[in-house]
């Protein structure tokens, strides 16, 4: 595990102009926590978020959850392999992403993709799932990404690509986010928004529009 | 049949420590082997170049066809061990020949460089 400054270090020599950092959701104090340290960084050209990631086993967690941070300023994303929590996620406008879990055995329903276009939900990919599974796993990983994907972009819903990085050394140039995502079925002039224009449209629309701001 | 035009990609490795280069290159073709598969390579032309190395700075050349640049990207990207330290492969770049990389690359200079 790498701090939130070395993190933001290694992040400005691969060429991010800023991050989003997700702790996951566990309490009131670790979100204050982490708000603190990421406005400790800020002040630079450089751009930390604060974000918290919903681990849910249910729909009636992930709501609880989200209801409790409604008013936070942070990025709020839901991380869930269950076709039924991420259907309730994509419906939910408080939600900024959803995240594709590794475990997730059934391909993203049309209808929640249709809802997460219509509430401007990203549907994330993260470079770290692929990077630590091996073989039959990887395979396996990839092509339900390229199925996601697939899906995705016929619903016209928005996809992002994320490192996923715990450490430095898991950190990628976010052009090979990019070029992760073409090789798995999306063009490459698409690919770029993954990682630059659909990133930066959810934190301003999402951190401003929320009490407290972007501070 | 009309040959595919080659591209060089300069990659460095950001670690920890310092590696071996032959660590290095057996760590690159084995991310191209499992990434691409053994058809994948022979199809994608992908082959380590081997005299090119930057010691200090960790830097080195990968040759491939012009339609497998993003997939020999992403095979580098995928290498997150090499000899036991973790790391992180970046592509510094593409090239369309050996000299135009150095130059671009690996800072090597001709005497083109001080024509005024």
């Amino acid at each position: 595990m790498s701090s939130l400054s070395e993190l933001a270090e290694q992040a400005l020599l691969l060429g991010y102009s800023g991050i989003v950092v997700l702790e996951p959701w566990g309490s009131i104090e670790a979100l204050d926590r982490l708000k603190s340290e990421s406005k400790a960084l800020k002040g630079t050209d450089f751009g930390v978020f604060a974000g918290i990631d919903i681990q849910p086993k249910s729909v009636v967690e992930m709501s609880e959850a989200i209801e409790k941070l409604k008013d936070e300023p942070v990025l709020i994303t839901v991380s869930s392999g269950d076709p039924e929590v991420c259907k309730f996620a994509c419906e939910n406008p408080r939600v900024d992403m959803l995240s594709i879990q590794p475990d997730q055995r059934e391909m993203l329903g049309f209808s929640a993709l249709e809802a997460a276009s219509r509430n401007g939900i990203a549907i994330n990919f993260c470079f770290r799932h692929v990077l630590v599974a091996l073989r039959r796993q990887r395979a396996a990983l990839l092509r339900r990404m390229e199925e996601n994907i697939s899906a995705a972009q016929l619903a016209k819903a928005p996809i992002t690509v994320s490192s996923g990085a715990s450490s430095v050394w898991e950190m990628r140039d976010p052009r090979e986010l990019i070029g992760l995502v073409n090789v798995l079925g999306m063009e490459l002039s698409h690919a770029f928004a993954t990682v630059s224009d659909i990133p930066q449209h959810i934190i301003q629309k999402r951190l401003e529009a929320r009490p407290g701001g972007s501070d | 049949m009309v040959e595919e035009q080659k591209r060089y990609i300069a990659y460095q490795v950001l670690s920890q420590s310092k590696l071996q280069q032959v660590d290095i290159h057996n760590a690159v073709w084995h991310a191209l082997l499992n990434f691409l598969g053994e058809l994948g390579a022979s199809e994608a032309e992908a082959w380590p170049v081997r005299g090119i190395w930057d010691e200090s700075k960790q830097q080195g050349l990968v040759r491939c066809g012009n339609a497998a640049i993003e997939k020999v990207r992403t095979a580098l990207a995928l290498i997150a061990r090499i000899a036991d330290v973790p790391v992180c492969v970046r592509v510094l770049g593409v090239a369309g020949s050996v000299n135009a990389a150095k130059q671009k690359y690996f800072g090597e200079r001709d005497l083109t460089a001080f024509v005024k």
